[in-house]
Formats: structure tokens, sequence, C-alpha cells
């Protein structure tokens, strides 16, 4: 009982249930919004849904806050920490297998039920190191081994494997999985939990899960970079709302080597080819557009801005700053809508690979709502339910909103559909700006 | 005459919790002024409303002739600020940190930037990342003063520092004070080393003022009197009410007197004593502030 408790304490507090239980809805209901068409059914669907993916979330997210507690220089002197932090986590990992297990035949599955148990096990106990050293505040391919074997595996299993191949391997060789996967799976977790893992950990610092943003993780790999390519040749004093964009994009992409504008094309260029990657697995439909805009764009908003740093005394009055928040926030949500756009049309161009499938609806979109994203980002550095609750709230509206223009945008003249975007786009970039404003005129800037 | 900063009635609630409740302080040009209070007493609120970070829940707060919450870029240009936390951007360089805040600013003084590098012995290479928080503490410091501003906020600006660094800094302000005749408020709990060279003391307690005074003013009223009997017993407990502190034994004690010095001989001639007496410093006259008003 106190093995479990160890663990369960760190997971039972408001801001981790409030994750799960906000996230685990959300997944619900938007399978339950576009789950006819998305295939989840077939087996190579179950197969990577029920007993790859889930399991793996789940090692990674108990894996995040189990790494929270052994990050921390307390965590070396307390006394039997490992010990009941590895029995635990193995008990959870099991718990967690079977009721995957139970998913997969829910769903239909059909192949033997203890290779699926074994593997939903494996999933999670490989993830489980990638959760405790993915965060952590330092850049070094020591810290990333565990993802880097992560992926490895993973391009391995679905990728030169195949699906079918893996379920046809459950039904000839039960034994292999019943005897070798579990013990593999155990082995692989307890790693985690040895003396010098345990110590090495207890001396690098982690930033704390109840972070909202990526932020912390951002700043503490550009922190970790040796050299910044780029330079700072602004004339002083900066005057304008152009210098102060610069300064903006300086101070969140000073140390991308490529710079903004190349990052954000790259990452575009980058999610649409997972997504053709996507296409090619699961066939063509309008949903996958939908699922990987918002995947894509969502992340990317809530993972960075252009804002300057927050709490530092620039030479900036109250509505200089409410000015440069709203158009740092503009510019780069268009330029990511935009590459998005433009990347499609050349990959649809060069290589067919979106034919007859609409992407520019999703992202048109997308941009029209993020500024609902950006403002809880911006507002929110630190974990608060209300923010999951409006990015809950914000998943299922714009999946309804989008399936539902996906329906019907074919019966309507482009002239009605086009001038009813761009009303759109003006009436959220308007209300945004004065959000921006009410904010700096009346609330604490720090 | 121009205030650096007038607060009035200034009340600032966070929910349930007030943690400034209706101060009213202002503070003249040129002065250097002592910030003191526990932890939490609401002093980094204050400073914070100064400079226009905060807003009050009521109240107002007026800086450089500005009200707070309206300061632009030519008010903000002329504050600098050492926050309690610095907080920078990581991945810089320091050299590459102070180019790149002193674009924003009009006038920034290169001589004496590379002066505070070379006396605060701050490697310009070093990434801002990796400082040590004294380092980070130096850099800040050089960040908030090489615009040459003409008031300067110090939250607890010499936590970090090690005592030879700490010495330096606190001339080097005096050196500024003589120079540009700013206004420096220098929050801190390291009260031997600010009263070095404040001349004026603020002391918040649970986000009330409990004292407003020059520090002369407080050391004349503050002072150790050490007794010693001359002529039978000391008795084991003194009834005037100047008296806030005694420890001591029937032969000797060690009183600290509050507002005393026009009762002394009146005090040797009730009690048959000898009394030498010591103005307290700051560090020991700061719990009788707080005890005062209690």
């Amino acid at each position: 009982m106190i093995a479990i408790y160890a663990l369960y304490r760190l997971l039972w507090r408001p801001a981790i249930l409030a994750f799960y239980v906000i996230f685990a809805g959300i997944t619900l209901l938007a399978l339950w919004i576009m789950g006819a068409k998305l295939d989840i059914l077939s087996e190579p669907g179950r197969l990577i849904l029920v007993t790859m993916a889930l399991p793996s979330i789940a090692g990674i997210a108990v894996g995040q806050s189990v790494g929270e507690l052994q990050h921390t220089p307390i965590s070396w002197s307390l006394p039997r920490l490992s010990r009941l932090l590895s029995s635990s986590v193995c008990i959870t990992g099991i718990g967690l297998a079977a009721l995957t297990t139970w998913a997969y035949y829910w769903m239909g599955g059909f192949a033997p039920a203890i290779p699926i148990l074994a593997s939903c096990f494996l999933w999670y106990s490989l993830a489980f190191p990638f959760g405790t050293y993915e965060f952590v505040d330092a850049r070094s391919l020591r810290y990333r081994k565990s993802s880097v074997f992560y992926f490895a595996i993973l391009i391995f299993v679905f990728g030169i494997l195949s699906t079918n191949r893996i379920t046809d391997l459950y039904v000839a060789q039960p034994a292999l999985f019943t005897l070798v996967t579990p013990f593999v799976a155990i082995l692989y977790l307890r790693r985690s939990f040895a003396t010098k893992v345990a110590r090495g950990k207890s001396l690098v610092s982690m930033p704390l899960f109840h972070r909202f943003t990526f932020g912390p993780y951002q700043t503490a790999r550009m922190a970790a970079r040796r050299d910044s390519r780029q330079r700072w040749n602004r004339a002083a004093p900066l005057t304008g709302l152009d210098d102060w964009v610069r300064a903006a994009v300086y101070e969140n992409y000073g140390t991308v080597r490529i710079g903004w504008f190349g990052w954000t094309l790259l990452y575009s260029v980058g999610m649409l080819v997972a997504l053709a990657i996507i296409y090619r697995v699961f066939g063509h439909s309008h949903v996958h557009g939908v699922v990987g805009a918002s995947l894509g764009l969502g992340l990317v908003m809530l993972q960075q801005s252009l804002y300057v740093q927050k709490g530092q005394l620039y030479p900036l009055s109250r509505p200089q700053l409410a000015r440069l928040a709203f158009w740092s926030a503009l510019i780069y949500n268009a330029l990511f809508c935009g590459s998005w756009i433009l990347g499609y049309f050349l990959l649809e161009g060069l290589t067919g690979i979106f034919a007859g499938t609409d992407l520019v609806r999703p992202v048109l979109l997308m941009f029209i709502c993020n500024p609902v994203i950006q403002w809880v980002r911006f507002r929110n550095e630190d974990f608060k339910v209300s923010s999951y609750v409006i990015l809950a709230l914000f998943l299922i509206g714009y999946s309804v909103l989008c399936t539902t223009w996906l329906e019907f945008g074919c019966c309507i003249s482009f002239a009605y559909e086009a001038s009813a975007v761009a009303g759109l786009i003006l009436l959220s970039q308007y209300l945004f700006r004065c959000k921006f404003r009410r904010h700096f005129n009346s609330g604490d800037l720090v | 005459m121009e205030s650096a900063f007038e607060v009035k009635n200034l009340t600032k609630s966070f929910g349930d919790v007030t943690a400034l409740d209706d101060v009213s302080v202002s503070v003249p040009k040129p002065a250097v002024v002592g910030l003191i209070g526990r932890n939490g007493s609401g002093k980094t609120t204050m400073l914070r409303h100064v400079i226009g970070l905060y807003l009050p829940t009521s109240g107002k707060c007026t800086t450089l002739g500005c009200p707070s919450d309206k300061l632009g870029p030519d008010e903000l240009s002329r504050i600098g600020v050492v926050h309690q936390e610095n907080r920078f951007l990581e991945w810089m360089k320091v050299e590459q940190q102070l180019r790149y805040v002193s674009t924003f600013y009009k006038h920034w003084d290169r001589d004496l930037e590379e002066r505070l590098l070379d006396e605060l012995e701050l490697e310009s290479s070093a990434r801002v990342g990796t400082l040590s928080p004294g380092n980070a503490q130096k850099l800040g410091i050089i960040l908030a003063v090489c615009h040459r501003p003409d008031l300067l906020i110090l939250d607890e600006p010499v936590s970090g520092l090690d005592p030879i660094t700490r010495e330096q800094f606190l001339k080097f302000l005096l050196e500024l004070l003589q120079q540009d005749a700013n206004t420096i408020v220098i929050s801190s709990h390291v009260l031997h080393d600010i009263e070095k060279v404040i001349n004026r003391v603020i002391c918040l307690d649970r986000g009330r003022i409990r004292a407003d005074a020059s520090l002369d003013d407080l050391q004349e009223r503050f002072a150790e009197w050490r007794v010693t009997a001359t002529d039978g017993r000391l008795p084991s407990q003194f009834e005037e009410k100047f008296v806030v502190s005694h420890e001591g034994d029937s032969r000797q004690a060690r009183l600290l007197v509050n507002g005393a010095s026009d009762n002394l001989d009146a005090f040797k001639a009730k009690y048959g004593v000898d009394v030498s007496g010591s103005p307290l410093n700051l560090e020991q006259m700061f719990p009788l502030l707080l005890q005062e008003t209690e």
C-alpha cells in the first residue's frame, strides 16, 4: 500500500488531475465527434491508438510526475524512495495495460489477450524514462537517449514491421510475448531507478510539471546552446513597432540558426510531411486535415510566441506593450498558417499527396480561432484549471465548426464563403486587440 | 520640488490577501531610502506599483510626476530596476544582453558599463544561463544603472553578493548619488550594509507603514544604555515606558530605550546608576520598529 501511495501522492493533486480529466474528456469527445470517419475501429487503428499511443502517453505522464521528484536534490536523501517509486510505477503500468487491453477488445480487437497486455506494458515502460528525462533543464544526448531509443523502436515496429505483421506475430508467438516482453519491460523500468541514475537525476533540475506551456523547457534548451548565430544590430533607441517586434523575434528565436522565418517553414513542412504519412496509413479524409491542422498549429501556438519577456522594465508604456503583444501574436499566427497553406499547395502540386483533401479550410478556421489559444498562453504561463477548460472547449468547438464547414462549404458560393472568412478574421482580430488593450490598461503585468 | 515617487492611500489586494493596506509615502529627490520589513510585508508589491507593473486596488501612485499606470517611454527611461528574482534571456552572453538592452535607451553609458564589468569582475563572454546567482545579480545591477536613471529601485540587490563585492557596490551607489543626485530605493534584509548608504528608512509590516523617518532621527530615538549600579542593586524591572527591553543582573543591565534622551539625568538620579549610552544600528532597531506599534 505504501508503495502505491508513493506514486499516487505525486499524481493526486488538482493540477495533474484536472489535466488528465479534462484531456481524457477532450479525447473522448473528439473521438465521438469524428469516430465514424477516423477509421479507429480497423485493426491498425486499434493497435496504434490503444496498444501503443495510450500506454505511451500514460508512461510519459507518469514518468513526468516521477521525474519532477527525482530531479530535485532532496530525492537523493529520501530513504527508500527509488524502491517505493519503482514498485508503484510497475504496478501502475500493469493496471494501465490491463485497462488498455480491455479497451482494445471493447473496440473489436481479435489478437490474443496476453501478447496485447504485454505489449501495452512494454510501450508504457519504454515511454516512462522519456517522461523523466525529456523535460530536464539540460540539453545533452545523455538525457535524450531514452527518447531516441523510443522513437527507434516505434519506427521499427510500425514503419518496418507494419501493423498486419505485428498481429500475425501476436497470433503466432503468444509464448514469446507472455514470457519475454514483461521481463524486458520491468528491467527497462528498473533502470530508471538504479542508484547511479538516481544520483545523476538529483543533480539535474526539471521545470515544474504544473507549468502550462513548454516555455521553460524551450528556454532551457536555448540556454544550453553553444553559440548564437544571430546578432542584434539594431540602432538605439528602439522606437517603432517594427523595432519592438524584431526585438521580440530576437528574444524568442535568437538561437535558432535558420531564424524564425526559416524555423517556421521547416516546422510547417515537417508537420505536413508527417500528415502525409498519416494519410498513407489511414487513407485520405477531410477529418485528417482537421486533426492534423489543429494539432500542428495548436501545438506551435502553445509552445512559443513572439512576446518580449514579461516582467522586464523596458521603456515601453502600457499601450505600447498592448500594441506589441497584439501585433506579435498576429504576425506569428499569420506566418504559421500562411506557411501551412503554402506548403500544402506546394506538396500537392509536386507530389499530389494531398489531392482531394481540403486543408485550406481547417487552417483558415485555425487562423480565426488561434487568438483564443494565444490569449490563454499569454495570460497563464503557470498552470490554471481554467486554462484547460478553455482549451477543452476550444478543441471541441473547433472540431464541430470545422467538420460542419467542410460538410456545407461545398454548397455555398466562393464569394460568400470568402467574404464570411474575411469578416470572421477581422472580427476575431478586433476582439483579440480589445482584449489586449483591456488587459494592459487595467491589469498587473507580472 | 518634484518627488521621485508618491504613494497615497495605496491598497493592493490579491483575492482575499491584502498586500498593501492604505499606504501613504512620499520620497523626494535626491534621497537614498532603505525599505525594510519582514518577509511578505509588502516591499516588493510597493516597488512594483512605483514602476507601474502593478495597478492599485485603490489609492494612487505617482512616479516622476506621472501616474504610475501612465508611465511612458520617457519616464521609464529614467527608472532603473534590479528585481528580486533576476530573469534574463538565458541563452545570451553577458555582452549580448548588455547590447540588446542598451538599444532600448537613448543614452547608455558604455564607460560606466565597462568600469562596472571590471570592478564587479563579471565576465562579458559568460553565458547568462550559466551565471551563479551572485553574478546574475551583478548583471542586473549593471543593466539597471548604465542608462543613468533618476530613480533607481533595488529590490534585494545585495543578498547574493559576497562581502567584498557588496562593499564595492555600496561605494558605487554613494558615488552615483553624488554625481547624479538621484533617488535610490533599496529594499533589503541585509540591514547593516544598507545602513551605510541610506539616509531615510521606511519600514513596512503586514502591508502597513510602521516607520517613515530619517535614519538620524531614528538613531537619536533608539539607544542602548549600559547601566551599572553604583549604590545598591538594580531593580528586576524598570517601570519607565521608554525602556523597551531589559536584560542583565542586579549589578549591570543592558537596556534598549525609545525616545529617552531627555530622561537620562532623571533616570540616573532615580536609580543611582551610571549609564553609558550608544545609538542602535538598524539591525538592532528593526525589531523595535515592528514592536513599537503592535
